[in-house]
């Protein structure tokens, strides 16, 4: 699960949102803190329902979360 | 306060692994002198746990970004030591161990419960375990178990067909293991031994995931 072609924007929406602790995040989303652990560094692609659910943890849309940087 | 609780189990670990490898040496010698291949086995296999103990103790260090390991992280650790327990007596009654004893039945059909609730032993270790604010699974708990039952798949293909092919290949091994019980557990030791492989690789993606 390494080298996801995935990227995302996490950790920084979550320090812009009063510094939201991994665990809340978590929480919000309904996943482990190790799975958000997992997605901020880049070694999981969430399913597109997760992502969804993180946007939506942060008020944003997926596209401001999520990026593609494949070839 | 903790922290020192902590290293003292730790070291009490240590030690129990570092006697649970000496014992397994020591029966390998015992095997190798007695040419006993159930002998052998069962000390390979004490070594096997002892470094596969050591490895986890390693692996449940916090990572990187401090993340501990989930209840599933645990669980696949725990399930690869109680499966290499159970290979150890299977697989010793497959080699001749307990050879026509009752005793022989009644360890494989204790061990049958094992191999056929092996998931739902699983489950419970990890909800016995959850605690406030943990999940007992989530999306990527599914996509590397996933991998692990990939895993575990093919390798008891491969463990059938080898079996198998020797079978057939070395009449002369296989004549005098044709005793039921040891035919039986050797197909439950392959069961057990293709589980503890996948349950190691779901461990180790977890563990890679941390660092």
């Amino acid at each position: 699960m390494t080298g996801t072609p995935i990227a995302n924007d996490i950790r920084r929406l979550r320090f812009e949102h009063g510094e939201m602790t991994q665990q809340v995040l978590a929480d919000a989303c309904r996943v482990t803190r190790q799975t958000i652990i997992a997605l901020e560094a880049g070694r999981y692609a969430p399913s597109l329902e997760l992502a969804f659910r993180i946007a939506r943890a942060f008020g944003v849309g997926v596209e401001d979360v999520f990026r593609w940087e494949g070839g | 306060m903790h922290g020192m609780d902590r290293n003292r189990r730790g070291g009490w670990l240590l030690l129990a692994l570092a006697l649970v490898a000496a014992l397994g040496l020591t029966v390998c010698a015992l095997g190798l002198r007695e040419g006993e291949a159930h002998l052998l086995f069962g000390g390979v296999v004490l070594v096997a746990i002892a470094v596969a103990g050591q490895l986890q103790r390693v692996a449940e260090r916090p990572g990187r970004d401090g993340g501990t390991p989930s209840l599933s992280e645990r669980a696949s650790w725990q399930h690869v030591g109680v499966g290499m327990a159970a290979i150890l007596v299977l697989g010793g009654l497959s080699l001749g161990s307990m050879q026509g004893r009752f005793s022989s039945w009644l360890f494989f059909f204790a061990y049958v419960l094992i191999v056929a609730f092996y998931p739902q032993f699983r489950t419970r270790f990890i909800e016995a375990n959850l605690r406030h604010r943990d999940l007992a699974g989530d999306e990527r708990d599914h996509v590397l178990r996933a991998q692990g039952d990939r895993v575990a798949k093919r390798v008891l293909e491969l463990a059938l067909v080898a079996t198998a092919v020797a079978w057939v290949a070395m009449p002369g091994l296989s004549a005098p293991s044709a005793e039921p019980v040891r035919v039986a557990s050797l197909l439950l030791s392959l069961v057990l031994v293709a589980n503890v492989v996948g349950e190691a690789r779901v461990a180790w993606l977890y563990w890679r995931d941390r660092q």
